[in-house]
């Protein structure tokens, strides 16, 4: 393995590259070298931000100079290598796929010559790693949708998209965590609030976790926004040795 | 209580930023000019990141009911309290009934309105910045709307004796703004005489710039091999060039993540002068190492400590149950807390 860059970004930050390419490897290194970095809560680092294949380290240079934080970076990357990691956590959430909850659905079947009961036995197969969190708040970079699936994007984006919708653009499957305008083509409805300010963790997801969908019916979705309403809901959250091909 | 009669433009909470959840995605935002709110908040005796009220281009107007400091920093207003011109950068005491008018800014963008009394604000994941894209913080998550009111602590009796900001220490605003720049990211994937014409070419500031980013016109077209990145973590004033070869600095609140190739980064000392940039205005970048960039940050804080010591010599620090003074006395200096006994 090549050894990681450690690069100045800016005066306030230090990018650790770990590679330039999107790979499960590159990104579970990336992922415990952050874990490694932000347990040892060092004094003038702000924010530390996981990628696809890289680390930004957000610093304030006049509580930490960038010599003794590059020789400290030095230090985690090395000893990061030869960890294994401990087990990944797989989320399962729950979707109500096609109808007014997913209206493009069609157009993602069409393109791809699949049925609606095709498109929605894919895109609950994989599972999906989440490579980083950004772009907005609790949005998670999903990686593994099938190719079978890969349809463009909205020629024109629509202005308003809920909060939840599950959505496929490209080579890529997400979930819109706030309503924003949007251009993906929207699939499903997932329920469970991916940001809650009020929750100690704020986001439902984890980068490095994996993320596995599963169907449900409009009956079961309406008990699950009641439950979501009244702050308690069920998540199924499974730790596993190694994540299912 | 704090009245808001006008609310101008778009003024909002605003404090030093909400850091440490950049890694899901939550954008630190905070104050675009760090120095003026910084020293605002230094006049009127609060912490450097109490909370303020920023103000784009002005048209604020406030009835205050109690007795308190204020400061008014930034951008170049003409402030008035109850209708007599009052200084900018410098202490202010209001009572009960006094009316400020902020007015319009004749150059910058961003004014602070900072406050001895701090106002009462519900903080979110350690701050009370105002959010607008996620609809958090500050009075709920939007700019502040005229008829509304601002709550503060109890009022206080004045404690600071009157501090004024020299010019030198000042964000300038307005005029032809030279800003530093360091090397970035993927400055290797542009072509050859990209830097260089960084350096020499000048541009304006685009119209359609924001708290976000600011868009930067100019003659010069910047071409990468490609102007598509794999997506990774973003820093404030980092500048990407997107496919049409137009600049965007990334300012207070920027995306955390992003996928266009990286040109150049704004050194942090000078931030605060492009922050106070406005549309149409031109600015020339200038070279500068990472050491340099590291100095120049450095020499700010050294300055502003400079300028603030003697000001300490009298109080440190204040709260409803204790005072704290800093004597110097043969060269010693002792830190003194007075309270008060009860009878």
């Amino acid at each position: 393995m090549t050894r990681p860059k450690i690069i100045a970004d800016g005066d306030c930050g230090i990018a650790v590259v770990f590679g330039d390419k999107i790979s499960d490897t590159l990104n579970r290194q990336v992922h415990r070298f952050t874990d490694d970095l932000r347990g040892k809560r060092l004094v003038g680092i702000l924010d530390i931000i996981p990628s696809y294949c890289s680390v930004l380290i957000h610093y304030d240079p006049l509580q930490i100079d960038h010599t003794s934080l590059v020789s400290i970076i030095e230090t985690y990357v090395g000893s990061s290598d030869n960890q294994m990691d401990e087990g990944y956590d797989v989320v399962y959430l729950p979707v109500l796929y096609g109808g007014a909850y997913g209206m493009d659905i069609g157009t993602v079947a069409a393109v791809n010559n699949l049925t609606l009961e095709d498109v929605i036995r894919l895109h609950t197969v994989p599972y999906y790693r989440i490579y980083m969190i950004g772009f907005k708040a609790g949005f998670p970079y999903l990686g593994g949708l099938l190719e079978a699936l890969e349809t463009p994007r909205l020629k024109t984006p629509r202005i308003k998209v809920k909060a939840g919708s599950v959505g496929i653009a490209g080579k890529q499957t997400g979930i819109y965590p706030q309503d924003s305008p949007g251009g993906w083509q929207l699939i499903g409805q997932m329920p469970i609030p991916l940001i809650d300010w009020n929750h100690p963790d704020v986001a439902l997801l984890k980068p490095g976790q994996y993320v596995k969908f599963y169907s449900v019916d409009e009956e079961t979705y309406q008990a699950l926004l009641q439950q979501v309403s009244q702050g308690i809901y069920p998540l199924k959250v499974v730790r596993v040795k190694e994540v299912p091909k | 209580m704090i009245r808001v009669d006008q609310a101008g433009l778009q003024s909002a909470i605003q404090d030093g930023g909400r850091y440490g959840y950049q890694h899901i995605g939550v954008t630190p935002g905070g104050v675009m000019d760090w120095q003026a709110y910084q020293l605002g908040n230094l006049i009127v005796g609060n912490q450097l990141n109490a909370p303020c009220i920023e103000v784009a281009y002005g048209g604020l107007e406030l009835t205050f009911d109690m007795k308190t400091e204020i400061a008014i920093t930034g951008a170049a207003f003409t402030p008035r309290i109850n209708g007599k011109a009052v200084p900018m950068y410098e202490t202010l005491y209001v009572i009960p009934g006094d009316h400020l008018v902020l007015g319009y800014a004749s150059a910058g963008v961003y004014g602070y309105v900072t406050l001895a009394c701090g106002l009462k604000l519900e903080k979110i994941l350690g701050s009370a910045s105002t959010d607008f894209k996620s609809g958090i913080g500050g009075i709920d998550g939007q700019k502040l709307l005229t008829g509304g009111m601002l709550e503060t602590y109890q009022a206080r009796r004045t404690m600071v004796k009157k501090r004024c900001v020299p010019e030198a220490l000042r964000t300038p605003v307005g005029g032809d703004i030279r800003i530093g720049v360091l090397p970035g990211m993927e400055l290797e994937r542009f072509s050859e005489d990209s830097w260089d014409q960084l350096l020499h070419a000048s541009f304006e500031i685009d119209p359609s710039s924001d708290r976000m980013g600011y868009r930067l016109k100019g003659h010069a077209s910047f071409q990468a091999d490609s102007h598509d990145i794999i997506s990774c973590g973003l820093a404030r004033g980092t500048i990407q060039a997107t496919s049409g070869g137009a600049l965007i600095v990334m300012m207070a609140d920027h995306q955390t993540t992003g996928g266009y190739t990286r040109l150049a980064n704004v050194i942090s000392a000078d931030f605060p002068a492009l922050a106070q940039m406005r549309p149409g205005q031109t600015l020339r970048f200038y070279e500068m190492t990472l050491e340099e960039a590291h100095g120049r940050l450095r020499e700010m804080k050294t300055a502003i400590e400079t300028w603030l010591t003697p000001y300490l010599d009298a109080m440190v620090s204040t709260s409803e149950e204790s005072r704290q003074y800093r004597i110097t006395f043969n060269h010693q200096t002792y830190v003194v807390q007075v309270s008060k006994v009860e009878e």
